[in-house]
């Protein structure tokens, strides 16, 4: 006699389901089940990975969900079919959406539109006749009563009452299992998150937990003791009636986008073809022409037209209002996608890339994400959701997860362990990561990683690993559809108003094959476009994006040196170490520079052979003549995503499809395992086809690397383009483009102090934020000479309010005094000091000192006397000193426009024997050096093995620090703790990028005395 | 005579007050919304990097072992009362900040001027009270000035003592401003216009500074030089009863004792009725002529005036205490007060009295048998019948319902059995309680013994063993 089980719940009803549901199915198809129902409580989130998990083991897996009236009344609803899905995902829907986020509310009068589903009453510990009469009275001949034995006191008591029960209303009884957990040793760990659920410890949970661990897949024999067979059997009648699985689901992007009387291949055709026409005024090379009509009919073939109309809307929409964007992925770059305007990478510019981002065999959906500006996203988004309504747009959801941090603190705090405790042990994880290390932590931290409630944490804690926690909004990933989404999964709330997310994720949709649109949101093109309106005001014409010229040679003499600051995604401390080194000279080699700083082909320890054969210094060779196809563009070194699928293909025999099965499990593998079976299949692959055993393993560490942050060419090729962009801005425009930036704040890698020095030593002449000449942003004004200088906006001076700050603009015409501007702009007194602080009065009445004490002496006089200021009696007021105006420049804007802190140091860092950093190229490699500076950046790179980079800047640069672990334990205070440091060691020299290795580190802060600087941590 | 202050200023309090570890790194910290920030550390925690204000999370990266306690004003309360009340010895007229904002450091006051004489000179009396601050363990920076506030400026400022009211500005207007006990916003102002020390701010017309501040400023000016009076209110000694009996010759029957300390309770009795209240607690002090003194506690259940009663709980307690030796001194102390119960007898005369008298057994009880061993019993929350049961203090319930199906005996450790029990019903699977150490696994039936008796049993899941739990009546 087998059995189904119809009443199994996993992890995704969060903090009850103590196992993975592949881990349930896998369990079930073993122990010989039938078929296995997940039923999370009013929840579709994890019956995908339950449908994978179903194809991978063959077992019948029903999709279903448990609910819990508010009046107490449970049920099992399992769908019969896909009406059934689709009236489960309603009722979930109107649960969810009345609930807060995280919750639900259901009444009875929601279940008057259910059908297609077989009910299981689950009645409560009190068992209420009236209960069962409702349950039949709605479900008729689709109604069970559960019985659920599991060995409680009174087990036959209650068997009984079901039985008489049973046999007064003529509802069939049914076994089931409420189960929790695919085997019992999960007790402790069911156990656990019933207490966290409970905000409870262990020990004080009492009986909020369960009695027992029978709440398992339990062995068909145990069951056939514990129930009369006929109880058994009907568990095979019900699954037998629930064959509705989430292949039936069909899904079409919206038709509107089609205008009558055109088909979406002709509407597409029509709109590329204006596009083209645009791009190419004097008509299209014929390559591109062929492309386009290669690219069209695969588009035809494969019906995503609509995919690519939906996208080519929202960019037209955000083309009209201004708003710069810029599409990335496989199918962003190609000759439709430009033609369309989503993306601007150019096929002359691309030629060596452009054929590829498109193929039937490897049979891809295709992926376009589009970035927007940062600043103004939330239009894009308010328009897609007014253009499709909110029933039929909504986000992906992102599962979140257990981490070791969270897992640590949750885990810790049910066991009964002090909460500083919790806090110290999963604070030292950030830092030590392998489980050595962590049991060294442990042991200094005065834990003994050996005692029993530490051993219960850390066994716990591995399983809890990768648990579901909540659901939260994806960044940006629309799923959009031409019915009511809810008919397709449901939609519940989101923790921000007004936003509805649906209960998938990415890999979810992914899975099903539906299609999503990434709108993202980039602070790099707020900047861009920024910087791109100034020069137009400037030069009192247009200028666009696509003006910017190509290929410019003096914008790639700059990158080679490494003057990065400020500019996109080649701007951080290893990148600008890479580029003496790489010295780009054409396009493709920044998007090569975009791709190779990433922990895939640092892992796959691509970076170094590749530099070397750029430099001539290892002859490039492939391991096969048919490889050379593929590497050829990359010296025969793998760098990209695309390269490595094409590898596994070319020299592993895999198949197209099997390749993609690859790239899907390399975004998924560290949250769900499962690359080992390709391990073993692309080891043997290539092993016949002659490859080395070596290259198989670089092949295969890459793979790896890619899990956690898979580059593909497709996304570098579109971020290269903005690269090249900052990079031209800087080189030939750079008081537009550092004030685009500035105006762009909170964003990429540098506060506003560097990029204010960065700007001066590009020769901007900076001035300062003025009442009377400054904007709230930063602007552009005409120096004698005709070029611009920057004017610091008054959006830098902190504590300053926006409304208040542009008000500053309109109000101080024929303004002579402090004391009218404040009664013109009706400043508050939190304005003006903020204001005086920051200098801002220095031209209205003298020096900070003078002006703030003029500040606070404002009062708003009422009626006709405002305006009038009074008699001030005069209080002579000292003049502020360097290191005054200093402290406070940096108190209220972040940044000075003085002297570097560090020169009114100087004399006495001199005599300490400290270098500056515009020192250290004339030492030699190996010498020993002290250099001093303000703490910029401290970073711990996952893929440097413990190393701290630290950036130290002073008058005259930067000096990049480097500090290996041993010297990190010996000075971690000061590393830590440090604004001013100072570092000795010794300096090392590699192709022109210099380091100091540490030695020693001091903490020399107190120096600034009430100087504040604020470092960039650990980003 | 005109008046003299020393202001003592505690800024370890918060941390001193809950008795932290010496010998490692600890900080007291305080909730800001839902950040948390460090009051003050100790030495360890200060040699690692750690200051006030600091958040937290910043100090624990500084100092990994370092331990956090939240900050407790109760406790930072007591231990303020502790010290005036050892201040008390000195001076009449002590005064505490009523209440310590964030990060301001809590400060006592004296006033001395009065109490000079009595010691000789201000150097023997602050010797004095060093040495007294010392027994009770508190840091602190202590400050003398002739004006209240102006002391607390030379304790910040380390200034010696400042005798004259016509000197407390020349000493201490070199001070930088950012001592002065005014709100933030007011120093930064001040410091934005340039101000650095205390003379600048005196250096400007109070009239402008009444114009742009709050009126408070130029209050606390005028008070810290003088020219205002500064008005406090005195702390006063919370009320608690002491009384210490000398004996000529040294007592040394347990009889003998009994009449001294009768008539102190008499004396207690008296004092309790003026009061209008009842004592919870006394204890009774014995010195010997050597060696540590033996101390008597007698708690009660509920509180009591009656001289007679508390002279029962006594007897009972001294004939369980053993004497040390002979005894020479008695010192009677009561601080735990409480309103009695007052008799007023009713309809339900019988009622009361059982109850009464009720409380008077279990009193008897406590102090025969110590108050470890008088409990009453209660149900907890354990599937485990052997931690499904707790003590409670004499006289209280628990309001749990208990499990169905369980047996009012148990015995206090499950018996092996010999032979397989003849099962009735069951099983029952119970798991738990892994998180102790004591993971249970077992199924439990009811079994009928060859007596006719039912029992409790179980088989271990582990083991295969069958043990014997407990027996219905």
């Amino acid at each position: 006699m087998s059995y189904a089980e119809l009443h199994a719940l996993s992890n995704f009803s969060f903090l009850r389901g103590a196992s993975h549901s592949y881990e349930l199915v896998e369990q079930a198809a073993q122990l010989g089940y039938e078929a296995l129902a997940i039923t999370d409580e009013c929840s579709m989130a994890g019956s995908v990975r339950a449908w994978e998990a179903a194809k991978k083991f063959g077992l019948h897996v029903i999709t279903g969900t448990e609910v819990s009236l508010q009046d107490g009344l449970k049920l099992v609803l399992l769908a019969e079919n896909h009406n059934g899905y689709t009236a489960l995902c309603r009722l979930i829907t109107q649960g969810r959406r009345r609930g807060d986020k995280g919750s639900y509310r259901l009444t009875r009068d929601d279940f008057a539109s259910v059908q297609g589903c077989c009910a299981l009453w689950i009645p409560g510990a009190e068992i209420r006749d009236t209960d069962a009469a409702w349950v039949q009275e709605r479900f008729g001949k689709r109604a069970w009563i559960a019985v659920e034995l599991h060995r409680g006191a009174d087990d036959a008591p209650r068997f009984q009452r079901l039985r008489e029960l049973s046999a007064a209303s003529g509802m069939p009884l049914v076994a089931s299992g409420d189960v929790h957990m695919h085997v019992r040793e999960r007790r402790k760990l069911q156990d656990t998150i019933t207490a966290i659920r409970h905000r409870s410890t262990l020990v004080n949970a009492g009986y909020r937990l369960f009695q027992n661990g029978e709440r398992h897949l339990r062995p068909l024999q145990v069951l056939q003791r514990l129930y009369p067979p006929e109880l058994l059997r009907e568990t095979l009648a019900i699954a037998e009636r629930c064959r509705f699985t989430l292949s039936e689901l069909r899904y079409e992007y919206p038709h509107e986008l089609v205008p009558q009387g055109a088909t979406p291949a002709s509407w597409l055709r029509k709109l590329t073809d204006e596009g083209s026409r645009r791009r190419w005024p004097n008509g299209e090379p014929a390559e591109v022409r062929a492309l386009i009509e290669k690219e069209l009919k695969l588009i035809a073939e494969l019906r995503y037209e609509h995919y690519f109309l939906t996208v080519q809307d929202i960019v037209a929409f955000a083309r009209s209002q201004g708003i710069l964007c810029q599409g990335r992925g496989s199918a962003a770059n190609s000759a439709v996608c430009y033609c369309l305007g989503i993306s601007e990478v150019d096929p002359a510019r691309m030629n060596v890339l452009f054929e590829r981002f498109i193929s039937k065999e490897r049979n891809e959906p295709p992926d376009i994400d589009v970035d927007f500006e940062h600043q103004r996203r939330e239009e894009v988004i308010q328009y897609v959701y007014r253009k499709y309504g909110r029933e039929r747009a909504a986000i992906a959801a992102t599962v979140i997860t257990y981490r070791p941090k969270s897992a640590i603190r949750d885990v810790g705090k049910a066991l009964g362990l002090a909460l500083d405790q919790v806090d110290r042990i999963s604070k030292s994880l950030s830092w030590w990561d392998s489980q050595e290390q962590l049991r060294e932590r442990l042991r200094e931290l005065g834990f003994d990683p050996d005692s029993h409630p530490i051993r219960t944490l850390l066994e716990l804690v591995v399983q809890l690993l990768g648990f579901p926690r909540h659901l939260s909004q994806h960044v940006g990933g629309f799923v959009i559809s031409e019915r009511p989404l809810h008919e397709l999964v449901p939609v519940e709330n989101a923790a921000m108003p007004e936003r509805t997310i649906i209960q998938w994720d990415k890999d979810d949709l992914d899975a099903l094959g539906l299609l999503k649109v990434d709108c993202l949101a980039l602070g790099m093109l707020t900047a861009i476009r920024r910087s791109l309106a100034l020069i137009a005001e400037f030069r009192g014409k247009p200028f666009e994006l696509q003006e910017v010229p190509a290929e410019d040679p003096a914008t790639y003499d700059m990158i080679g040196r490494g003057e990065t600051t400020g500019v996109f995604q080649i701007e951080s401390r290893a990148q600008m170490s890479m580029l003496p080194r790489l010295k780009p000279r054409c396009f493709y080699d920044l998007v090569i520079e975009v791709a190779i700083i990433r922990p895939g082909p640092i892992q796959g320890g691509m970076v170094h052979p590749y530099l070397r054969r750029r430099q001539g210094l290892e002859p490039v060779t492939y391991p096969s003549e048919a490889l050379r196809k593929v590497m050829e563009r990359t010296l025969g070194v793998p760098l990209f995503q695309e390269q490595v699928m094409q590898i596994a293909i070319v020299a592993g025999g895999f198949s197209p499809g099997e390749a993609d099965m690859v790239r899907r499990s390399m975004a998924a593998w560290r949250r769900k395992g499962g690359l080992e079976q390709f391990h073993d299949r692309l080891q043997q692959g290539m092993a016949q086809r002659g490859y080395p055993a070596q290259f198989f393993e670089q092949i295969y560490q890459q793979i790896l690397g890619f899990g956690s942050y898979g580059f593909p060419e497709s996304h570098a090729a579109s971020f290269a383009l903005l690269t090249y962009v900052s990079c031209w801005l800087k080189c030939h425009e750079p008081a537009a483009f550092f004030s685009g930036l500035l105006n762009s704040q909170p964003m990429g890698f540098y506060a506003p102090a560097q990029l204010v020095n960065e700007a001066r030593r590009s020769g901007v002449e900076l001035r300062p934020v003025d009442v009377l000449a400054s904007d709230w942003d930063c602007t552009l004004e005409r120096r004698t000479d005709g070029k611009p200088a920057l004017r610091l906006g008054l959006r830098l001076v902190r504590g300053l309010p926006e409304a208040e700050g542009r008000r500053i603009a309109k109000a101080r015409d024929g303004v002579h005094s402090l004391d009218e501007l404040a009664h013109h702009a009706q400043h508050s007194r939190r304005a003006l000091n903020a204001l005086a602080d920051a200098g801002a009065f220095v031209n209205l009445s003298g020096h900070r000192h003078s002006s703030r004490w003029e500040a606070i002496g404002i009062e708003p006089l009422p009626g006709i006397l405002a305006g009038h200021p009074g008699d001030v009696a005069h209080v002579a007021l000292r003049t502020p000193t360097e290191g005054e105006d200093l402290v406070a420049d940096y108190r209220s804007l972040g940044l000075t426009l003085g002297r570097h802190p560090l020169s009114l140091l100087r004399s006495r860092l001199q005599r300490e024997r400290c270098l500056q950093a515009g020192d250290l190229p004339t030492l030699k490699n190996g010498q020993f050096a002290r250099v001093a500076g303000l703490v910029t950046h401290r970073q711990r790179p996952e893929t440097a093995s413990g190393v701290v980079f630290v950036t130290l800047e002073d008058e005259t640069g930067c000096s990049q620090i480097i500090v290996w672990p041993k010297v990190l334990e010996r000075y971690r205070n000061a590393i830590l703790g440090a604004q001013l440091m100072v570092a000795e060691g010794q300096i090392q020299i590699e192709q022109g990028v210099i380091h100091l290795i540490a030695r020693n580190i001091y903490n020399r802060s107190l120096l600034l005395g009430a100087l504040l600087t604020a470092s960039r941590d650990f980003h | 005579m005109s008046p003299l202050w020393i202001a003592l200023r505690l800024p370890c309090l918060p941390l001193e007050a809950l008795s932290p570890p010496a010998n490692k790194p600890c900080v007291v910290f305080e909730r800001r919304g839902n950040r948390r920030h460090v009051v003050c550390g100790n030495q360890a925690a200060v040699a690692a990097g750690v200051s006030s204000g600091m958040a937290l999370g910043a100090a624990t990266a500084l100092a990994p072992s370092l331990e956090a306690l939240e900050r407790k004003p109760v406790a930072e309360r007591a231990a303020l009362a502790n010290l005036a009340a050892a201040a008390y010895q000195f001076s009449g007229q002590i005064t505490v900040q009523p209440t310590a904002p964030a990060f301001e450091v809590h400060t006592l006051w004296m006033e001395i001027g009065s109490s000079l004489r009595l010691f000789g000179c201000l150097e023997t009396l602050t010797e004095k009270l060093r040495a007294s601050l010392a027994r009770l363990g508190y840091s602190y920076k202590l400050g003398v000035a002739s004006t209240l506030e102006g002391a607390s400026l030379a304790a910040a400022g380390d200034l010696v003592p400042v005798r004259e009211r016509a000197q407390v500005l020349p000493a201490i207007q070199n001070l930088p401003l950012r001592l002065l006990p005014i709100p933030q916003e007011t120093i930064d102002a001040l410091i934005g216009s340039g101000m650095r020390t205390v003379r600048d701010v005196f250096a400007v017309p109070f009239s402008e500074l009444a114009m742009r501040f709050d009126q408070k400023l130029t209050d606390y000016l005028g008070r810290l030089s003088g020219r205002l009076p500064d008005a406090r209110r005195f702390y006063r000694l919370p009320e608690r009863y002491r009384r210490h009996f000398e004996f000529e010759a040294e007592l040394e029957s347990m009889e003998a004792l009994l009449f001294p300390m009768r008539r102190m309770l008499v004396e207690l009795q008296e004092y309790l009725i003026a009061r209008d209240t009842g004592v919870q607690e006394f204890s009774f002090e014995l010195e010997h002529v050597a060696g540590k003194p033996t101390v008597l506690t007698v708690g009660m259940t509920s509180a009591s005036r009656d001289a007679a009663h508390l002279q029962v709980l006594l007897r009972e307690r001294l004939e369980r205490a053993p004497m040390p030796g002979p005894v020479i001194a008695l010192t009677l102390r009561a601080d735990r007060f409480a309103s009695p119960r007052v008799q007023q007898r009713g309809l339900f005369v019988t009622k009361t009295s059982t109850d009464e008298e009720w409380e008077i057994v279990l009193d008897r009880l406590t102090a025969r048998l110590g108050a470890e061993a008088v409990h009453s019993l209660g149900l907890a929350d354990d599937y485990r019948p052997e931690k499904s049961w707790c003590r409670l203090p004499p006289g209280q319930g628990s309001d749990h319902v208990p499990q169905k199906q369980r047996p009012l005996w148990l015995l206090p450790v499950p018996r092996p059995l010999t032979g397989l029990p003849n099962c009735v019903t069951g099983p029952e699977r119970m798991e738990g309680g892994w998180w102790d150490g004591l993971d249970a696994a077992r199924d439990y039936y009811q079994a009928q013994a060859t007596d006719g008796a039912r029992l409790w049993v179980y088989r271990d899941r582990r083991s295969g063993g069958w043990f014997l739990q407990g027996l219905w009546s």
